[in-house]
């Protein structure tokens, strides 16, 4: 924000944040759509597996049934579903929790745990991208390349069962589980969970300086007698962060997902780990319910990227 | 002094190694001369046959049957007689590792194919016709591309339900479903934006204007000039399919056992318990699983490289 | 005049009363494919108040040229091999990249040929201009800015006060070049060298940028380089114009001396590929035949010998033709067959009787 000078400027990054908020509604709504009409449309009766093992009592499944509407034509349904979630109400599970209560107790825990993978991310995966980038075909790189292509390889509960194995078990280094929550006991499982965008962040932003390093200014830069520090620094940093701005925010689903596994294998008591368990116990009302969420999580991260890069980006805030 | 105009590629995807070095002057050709001279290709090529030969006639690796277990042999070690040791239920685990790599490479393979095929169609239909039709597929595209493919998987696993006892084949294409369902935005946008790249070249006008039919134009001008980041993309995710398709079995709501499947075995085998006591039990199918996602991607990245050799 | 141009740089002159002496420079690319010799012994020398041509096809080396005495090749593949760069009395090529830096941009400044590519997309133009006093001259960057504003104003930039923090995909081609050249002449360079300064440009601005370079240059007194391939620029604008061919210099000589007597084969072919208000109508204009060499693989004997409708046995073989002396050391020319006949038929305007 520090050039927009005048306020013909800053109306320019306003419409571009309206444009981008009206472009997300068909997208917010499709989803939902799409998500609601897996759940209710689908044949089949929609409580099947949402009881448990057993069969929902006929008294859960008029209440269901009444709950959502079931008995109202098709879009009707959908309008009262999507009333429904503007309020923030997620459904309520066959205990007689609701789930956004479920969520609300757990969802600090997960931020936590999302706050120092994304941290992970973007220390690590931009400096070692940026070291790769400089030294271009040389030893770091390499060892960049392919540390990266192993993590990639890797799937997160692969890494998360043989970091818990090595640095838990048998090194002793770090918390087996992660119970309670604190940052201490979630370092571990933090990392394991950025582990998959800590390399793709890498890749990205090496890619990103190799290609920026060859532009015209670049030389302009070294034309004007600028130090190597400085023309790389100042000049090309700034132009080769921003793809790597906007997959941080993309990283975010994949985080989401990894949270679930994550939170798994070393129990902790988040978001994922709720998910996970709803799975496993046949609770539908749960999973459905906290997928959503997650999903309108992403979407919403993704807006304010969108936005953050229009502010970064001189060349989309000031047309 | 003119330049020539864009190299043609022809078909490639029936293309066998010989056939592409008759034509040096292709983008394909060149990509050959350039892969076949890095031994990461040969690598990866060799490891990704040797997980296919794999899936095809696991009986080539083991005589083992995966599924003869025997409670007594429960967690043992690795040693002679089992090569990887035996998991809890007392089943050799390199046999049911050999055994597991069907499931994986025909999720990986199917998904791969379907959103490559899916995906291609649609985004050239959108691109080549542009309009309203570009802009229904496209909204339709950003839907799907709004979910991320774990959190999908598990909601379209989940609300299909599988029957206990339902054909292993039934459940493989349930999972190649739900991942297609939610892949196939990439490939439509990376296609879009290629067509949309190719179609003003004035080879394609020329074809256009001597009056070949748009079934022609885009037949043999547009798609093949356009495939070739849609077969590197598609290389790459089919890695990211099998991990994913792991992870979803993993969750236990992708394959279910019976089925010998990695996620399935590293499920298993990450209880707190197991892995304290009998680490191999992770290692072996974590490894293999591994290893058979490096390969793709790997692959998938060193065509790339060859393709567009200034990114290295 | 000698009183208003008392700056920093500009009191600089070598023992020899010349600004730069560049004698002898080689530089080579070093590629998979094998070594490009790219600049093979270019010597030449550039006064006060001089504008030299360096006119050449694109790969005849002369925006090589321009970034070894910049010291900004892309090293590697591109390495100087040989040869002397005396700045002011200094072999820059001999200097530590600490010494050069201070050099380059303050003694020596250039201008690229696409200004919207060369200026960083990211910041304010004036942001870009100011650094040159920020980092030079250690100002703070209130006075920097002011400093840059009358700079933009110097160079014709309407409205410089307000847009002195516009970025540069919001100004026109012209105005964009207008602020490189900005930046260039920040620090009162001795030297400006110009990489086809207007190639990216229309005709009518073209005409523009090439006035205000002329200007600024009798305002200080610099040196201009002027690197191009359009004969049009070079006619009204240098004072002496020196050709490449496939990284030598093949020929050397005041501007008229070019124009009325080419010496040259290759001057000649360029000469005649150009429309003149004095040609008879109707006819069609001659091109040079054939590509530059491949500079991996270069011809053995004279590297214009395929190309020239002159070529003879000697040319054929042997070493390349040395830049020889000709008229009293006015000028200078690279080639076995300077007085044979058929080439001395175009001196005085001999191509006339074709």
């Amino acid at each position: 924000m520090r050039y927009l000078g005048s306020e013909q400027k800053e109306d320019v990054l306003g419409k571009y944040i309206v444009r981008r908020l009206l472009q997300m509604i068909p997208v917010l709504l499709g989803t939902t759509f799409f998500i609601f009409f897996l759940v209710f449309m689908l044949p089949g009766d929609p409580t099947a597996g949402r009881c448990g093992d057993r069969p929902c009592s006929e008294a859960y499944v008029a209440a269901f049934r009444a709950e959502y509407n079931l008995d109202q034509p098709f879009i009707v349904q959908y309008i009262l579903y999507l009333g429904k979630l503007i309020q923030g109400d997620l459904g309520t599970n066959f205990y007689g929790n609701t789930v956004v209560h479920e969520l609300a107790i757990r969802y600090p825990t997960t931020a936590k745990l999302a706050f120092i993978a994304i941290l992970f991310e973007a220390i690590v995966g931009v400096a070692a991208g940026i070291l790769a980038g400089i030294r271009k075909g040389k030893l770091a790189d390499n060892l960049v390349i392919v540390s990266t292509l192993v993590f990639i390889s890797v799937p997160v509960f692969v890494v998360g069962g043989l970091a818990q194995f090595f640095f838990g078990i048998k090194l002793g280094w770090a918390p087996i589980t992660a119970g309670d929550g604190s940052w201490g006991q979630l370092l571990m499982p933090g990392l394991v969970l950025g582990s998959l965008s800590v390399a793709y962040a890498a890749r990205l932003t090496r890619t990103s300086l190799v290609e920026n390093l060859r532009a015209d200014y670049v030389r302009t830069a070294k034309a004007k007698g600028l130090s190597t520090a400085r023309t790389v620094g100042i000049h090309t940093l700034r132009n080769s962060l921003l793809p790597v701005v906007t997959y941080i925010g993309a990283s975010f689903g994949v985080l989401m997902g990894g949270a679930i596994v994550t939170e798994r294998i070393f129990n902790v008591n988040g978001i994922g780990f709720f998910l996970w368990r709803s799975i496993s116990q046949r609770d539908g009302v749960s999973v459905v319910g906290a997928v959503i969420c997650l999903v309108l999580v992403y979407l919403i991260v993704n807006l304010i990227v969108d936005v953050l890069y229009g502010v970064l980006d001189p060349r989309i805030s000031h047309d | 002094m003119t330049e020539t105009p864009h190299t043609h590629v022809e078909p490639i995807l029936g293309d066998t190694p010989e056939q592409v070095q008759g034509k040096p002057r292709s983008l394909w050709g060149d990509a050959w001369e350039i892969m076949r001279r890095r031994p990461l290709f040969w690598f990866a090529a060799a490891l990704l046959i040797f997980f296919i030969i794999m899936a095809i006639v696991p009986e080539l690796f083991t005589t083992k049957d995966p599924r003869a277990c025997f409670l007594e042999y429960s967690r043992q070690p690795p040693g002679p007689g089992a090569v990887f040791g035996y998991d809890f239920q007392g089943c050799d685990i390199f046999a049911r590792t050999i055994h597991g790599a069907r499931a994986s490479i025909m999720v990986g393979i199917f998904t791969a194919g379907f959103t490559a095929i899916l995906g291609s169609i649609l985004g050239t239909i959108a691109a080549y016709f542009g309009g309203w039709v570009d802009t229904v597929l496209s909204r339709l595209a950003d839907m799907f591309f709004a979910i991320p493919l774990l959190l999908g998987g598990i909601i379209i696993m989940y609300t299909i339900p599988t029957p206990p006892g339902s054909n292993y084949l039934l459940v493989v294409f349930k999972v190649v479903f739900a991942l297609s369902i939610l892949g196939w935005p990439s490939i439509f946008r990376l296609m879009r934006s290629s067509v949309l790249q190719t179609k003003p070249n004035d080879y394609v006008q020329a074809a256009r204007a001597l009056g070949a039919s748009p079934m022609h134009v885009v037949g043999s001008h547009i798609v093949p000039n356009s495939l070739a980041p849609v077969i590197v993309v598609s290389t790459i995710d089919l890695g990211a399919y099998i991990a994913t398709e792991a992870t979803l079995s993993f969750l236990g709501i992708g394959l279910q056992p019976p089925t010998v499947s990695w996620g399935i075995a590293i499920s298993n085998a990450s209880a707190l318990g197991y892995i304290r006591q009998a680490p191999h039990m992770l290692m072996f199918p974590a490894l293999f699983l591994s290893l058979a996602v490096l390969s793709f991607i790997m692959l998938g990245e060193v065509i790339r490289d060859a393709l567009d050799p200034k990114l290295r | 005049m000698a009183t208003n141009e008392s700056t920093s740089s500009n009191q600089w002159v070598s023992s020899n009363g010349r600004l730069l002496d560049v004698e002898d420079l080689h530089v080579e690319f070093r590629t998979r494919e094998g070594i490009a010799n790219a600049i093979n012994g270019v010597s030449f020398h550039l006064d006060r108040h001089e504008t030299l041509a360096i006119l050449g096809e694109s790969g005849s080396g002369k925006s090589v040229t321009a970034q070894a005495i910049m010291g900004i090749l892309d090293t590697p593949p591109g390495f100087v091999t040989g040869g002397v760069v005396n700045y002011c009395g200094v072999d820059l090529l001999g200097l530590k990249e600490k010494e050069r830096r201070k050099v380059r941009g303050a003694h020596i400044a250039m201008i690229f040929q696409d200004a919207l590519s060369s200026l960083n997309p990211c910041f304010p133009v004036g942001w870009q201009i100011a650094e040159m006093f920020r980092i030079h001259r250690g100002m703070t960057k209130a006075n920097a800015l002011k400093q840059a504003i009358a700079l933009m104003e110097k160079v014709k930039i309407p409205g410089a006060r307000e847009r002195v923090k516009a970025f540069p995909h919001q100004f026109s081609g012209g105005m964009r070049q207008r602020i490189m050249i900005a930046m260039a002449i920040a620090l009162d360079p001795a030297i400006l060298i110009a990489d086809e300064p207007t190639t990216a440009l229309d005709v009518t601005v073209q005409a523009q940028i090439m006035d205000l370079l002329k200007q600024i240059q009798e305002e200080s007194g610099m040196g201009l380089i002027l690197i191009t391939h359009d004969l049009g620029v070079v006619a009204n604008v240098a004072d002496r114009i020196a050709v490449m061919y496939a990284g030598r210099m093949v020929e050397s000589a005041m501007v008229h001396d070019v124009y009325a007597n080419p010496r040259h084969p290759y001057t000649i072919g360029l000469l005649e590929s150009v429309p003149r208000m004095d040609a008879k109508s109707g006819g069609v204009l001659p091109a040079i035949g054939g590509l530059p060499p491949n500079l991996l693989a270069m011809p053995e004997g004279c590297p214009f010998h395929p190309r020239c409708r002159f070529a003879a046995e000697e040319c054929r073989q042997g070493s390349p033709p040395p830049l020889t002396e000709l008229d009293q050391g006015s000028r200078y020319a690279a080639c076995w067959r300077l007085d044979s006949p058929e080439v001395t038929a175009h001196i005085q305007g001999g191509s006339d009787d074709d």
